[in-house]
């Protein structure tokens, strides 16, 4: 009875996410590897952080002690997994050089920028299919939420913040792996600020009702504004900038005008 | 002739959706509070209320489906993890006991044997929902107080030349096309009642010719207001034996003298009614039957076979509001009143039959229901089979069981099995042994049936307190009790016409298991309209990532100016890379 809400929803959260992998990573075996293995570096962060929720049993039922602990837990896998994966950038380099007279390295290893955001959609899918999953499962059938008095935009906002914590993981990858290279901590910090402020705009949620839906916006847009902060950072920090974004949108004229 | 008019017929009604029965108060105010009243009723001017709706989901796996027949013949298909069986027969146990001891070697003359019979379930769509008071617990119970008056006086009874041998019979299942008479009478025909057995001392067979006539008690908790009960007879029968079956029921009259209870005549031409006696005619139309209930036409209980035959309704519970459980228990009601009254007039009137003479004085006054046990039996079938005469009466294996039950033992008769009795059978056949049997000096574990002497059955009850504390005597009880299959003949023979109707084919279906176990549960429905915006809204975000993300691969190289990091190198945008 609610398919559709279900597939509205999965489209929502994975659309942008199935897009990326479709056109920018699915090619490239290495990149799906390094994904992959981002994916189980949050898993472990998860496993940590639901073992500390376990072991300290008067704070297992307040939601911002985890959220914290879980927020600080995924920052430092993910600096381990930039540790490793520095580490592993010759053995990486080897497996994929086809040949061995190849002297030009691949651009995926000259580019940095491009294993960091690898591994942070990875960290992101991940993380999105957590928060969500649960939620789908839900979705599936027979009935939609509210009977206790929730709100019924719970489904379209879980999806919407999921697909926020995607992108933002994504950018934040970029953001923090570059900001390693060059020993920059405080945008380092400032990513670990990011992720504790939107962790912490979600425990907002918490006060919705079928009567007061309102609320989630408080949540959404703020996610959303520092989504949109977060990329622009990473933007300019994978090398983007306004005036190549102009010359990429007038480049099929620019092409011929070369000719 | 229609004798349940109150009757709708309901039960037989295939509704062809799950109906679930919720009794549980908080389960109620949830359907109605969270659900119906908050999200469906209608205002008085509405048309529909707007989404979203309350919805709720009902799940019941049934294997069986389409008929009897088909289902056992399904059932007979072997799949590679054994049987595969997805009904099972209805049926459980009937219970009797025999006034004399006639083992096999003695002579049992015809017309020799008094059958007094009354049945013991309802039927019932909901296991522990239908109490059936007046339905058959009234009727087993007056039954199971003249047996306790009667056992008084057996010995002089036993003692009486030619005396005539008294049967009492329980039947179960008569709620489901009388299993339990049809499969008594089957067994009588084959010559395996009481006991199927062809050595040691057993009791002499009782055939239908050794039946010389029967009594039967059905519904008699509602009485009109004259208090007076009606004497049913079978017009085809009268034909045969109007003289017996005068003589049955000017017996009953006349014992009904000096008590509160009249018996009177119901018009001769009526038909009889739905009563386990039709089982015995339909085989032998020749054994006087004369059938005491509460109605000569219509069923004064319309509550047959209901929901709502409650305690309640037949003065069962009249206690004064504030009574302690304990004083309930011993409260006698209104109705435990009428019924000890009719016990006395009916074991009177057995005793005169079997021995040919009236009862002196003081044996008539021995012959006399004790009011007591009436309300007591009343109370722990219909209020709470946590009471003292059931615990005294159960075996110490099901004492803890007992312990634990809140709700009265259920009247429905379930599903056949050769080892399971149901509790209702039980604790009829319990009380029957502690009414009718002799306190053995035997322990626990000694009080077990003799190789010797088949026709007596053992059975260890709890017994009495001791003195003050939690322990009990325990009984040892040596009876005439015995129990026999209630399970329809159709089931037996061999190549039975289940078409012919003959005999009862009530099948019950097995039930899903521990994952698709019975369970309701209640949600809510979205409107159409919010369900197709996320669905169009979710397919634009899908396409326009898709578009997006493509282009910018594309021109990935223009948009991000490659730095690299480490060689230094700086590589310039070229179209033709």
């Amino acid at each position: 009875m609610t398919v559709m809400e279900f597939f509205g929803c999965t489209f929502i959260t994975f659309g942008p996410p199935f897009a990326l992998f479709l056109f920018t990573i699915a090619r490239d075996p290495m990149r799906v590897i390094v994904l992959m293995a981002s994916g189980f570096f949050w898993l472990c962060a998860l496993l940590m952080s639901s073992i500390v929720w376990f072991a300290m049993v008067p704070l297992r039922d307040h939601l911002a002690f985890g959220v914290v602990c879980s927020v600080l837990l995924q920052e430092i896998f993910r600096f381990l997994f930039y540790k490793i994966l520095r580490k592993a950038n010759d053995g990486l380099l080897a497996v994929s050089q086809q040949t061995t007279e190849q002297h030009v390295t691949p651009k995926d290893f000259s580019n940095r920028h491009i294993m960091a955001y690898v591994s942070g959609l990875g960290f992101g899918v991940i993380a999105g299919t957590f928060s969500i999953v649960n939620v789908l499962a839900d979705m599936s059938g027979p009935g939609t939420i509210g009977i206790e008095g929730d709100s019924k935009y719970f489904f379209l906002t879980s999806a919407c913040l999921s697909l926020c914590i995607i992108l933002l993981h994504m950018c934040w990858g970029v953001i923090f792996f570059s900001a390693l290279d060059k020993k920059q901590w405080i945008r380092v910090g400032m990513v670990v600020t990011a992720h504790m402020l939107f962790a912490c705009l979600s425990l907002v949620n918490q006060a919705s009702s079928s009567d007061n839906s309102e609320v989630y916006l408080g949540s959404l847009i703020p996610s959303y504004l520092l989504l949109f902060g977060s990329g622009v950072a990473a933007f300019l920090t994978a090398g983007g900038s306004l005036v190549n974004l102009k010359a990429a949108l007038i480049c099929r004229r620019g092409r011929y005008e070369i000719e | 002739m229609q004798w349940n008019s109150a009757g709708s017929g309901l039960m037989r009604e295939d509704l062809g959706i799950p109906v679930f029965a919720l009794s549980d108060e908080s389960d109620v105010f949830k359907v109605l509070h969270k659900c119906f009243f908050k999200f469906n009723l209608r205002e008085k001017n509405e048309t529909a209320r707007e989404y979203p709706l309350c919805a709720a989901e009902l799940n019941t796996k049934m294997y069986a489906a389409i008929d009897t027949e088909t289902c056992l013949r399904r059932s007979r298909h072997f799949s590679f993890l054994g049987k595969n069986e997805l009904c099972d027969p209805m049926g459980d146990k009937n219970n009797h006991v025999t006034m004399l001891n006639i083992p096999q070697n003695e002579t049992r003359a015809d017309d020799s044997v008094i059958v007094v019979g009354a049945r013991l379930d309802s039927a019932s769509l909901f296991t522990l929902e239908y109490q059936a008071s007046d339905t058959s617990v009234t009727g087993f119970v007056s039954l199971l107080a003249a047996m306790e008056a009667l056992w008084k006086v057996k010995d002089k009874i036993r003692k009486t030349k030619n005396a005539k041998d008294i049967m009492f019979a329980f039947f179960h299942g008569e709620a489901y096309d009388y299993i339990g008479s049809s499969s008594m009478v089957y067994s009588m025909t084959q010559g395996t009642f009481p006991q199927d057995l062809d050595h040691g001392l057993h009791l002499h067979k009782i055939q239908l010719q050794h039946i010389h006539q029967l009594v039967e008690l059905n519904q008699v908790g509602y009485r009109d207001n004259e208090g007076s009960l009606w004497l049913h007879t079978d017009p085809n029968n009268r034909k045969t034996k109007l003289a017996q079956i005068q003589k049955m029921i000017d017996g009953l009259q006349d014992a009904t003298q000096g008590l509160n209870v009249t018996l009177q005549e119901a018009d001769a031409t009526l038909p009889l009614p739905p009563a386990s006696s039709q089982r015995f005619l339909m085989e032998q139309s020749d054994i006087p039957v004369v059938v005491v209930t509460d109605h000569q036409t219509q069923f004064t209980n319309k509550f047959y076979n209901s929901r709502l035959d409650l305690p309640e309704l037949i003065n069962a519970t009249d206690y004064s509001p504030d009574l302690s459980k304990a004083d309930k228990y011993d409260h006698v009601t209104k109705q435990a009143e009428l019924i000890a009254e009719l016990s006395t007039a009916l074991a009177r009137y057995l005793y005169q039959a079997s021995t040919g003479a009236a009862p002196d004085a003081t044996t008539e006054q021995t012959l006399t229901a004790n009011s007591s046990t009436v309300t007591h039996m009343l109370y722990c079938f219909l209020v709470s089979p946590n009471c003292e005469l059931f615990k005294e009466t159960v075996s110490p294996v099901n004492a803890e069981s007992l312990k634990t039950t809140v709700l009265p033992y259920p009247f429905y008769v379930g599903v056949y099995s050769s080892q399971q009795t149901r509790e209702l059978s039980t604790l009829v056949y319990s009380l029957m042994a502690r009414f009718t049997g002799d306190k053995v000096d035997l322990s626990e574990s000694d009080c077990k049936e003799n190789e010797n002497d088949k026709r007596y059955s053992y059975l260890y009850v709890q017994g009495t307190l001791k003195g003050k504390g939690q322990e009990r005597e325990g009984w040892c009880l040596k009876s005439l009790v015995h129990k026999s299959d209630a399970l329809s003949p159709a089931f037996i023979i061999d190549g039975y016409d289940w078409k012919s109707g003959k005999y009862s084919t009530w099948t019950e279906s097995r039930w899903g298991g521990e994952s698709d176990s019975i369970r309701v549960r209640l949600f809510l429905v979205p409107s159409k309209q919010l369900q197709v915006s996320i669905l169009v809204f979710g397919i634009v975000v899908l396409v326009l990532s898709l578009l997006i993300v493509y282009w910018c691969s594309i021109h990935a190289t223009h948009i991000f100016t490659n730095r690299l990091t480490g060689s230094g190198t700086q590589s310039t945008y070229s179209p033709m890379f």
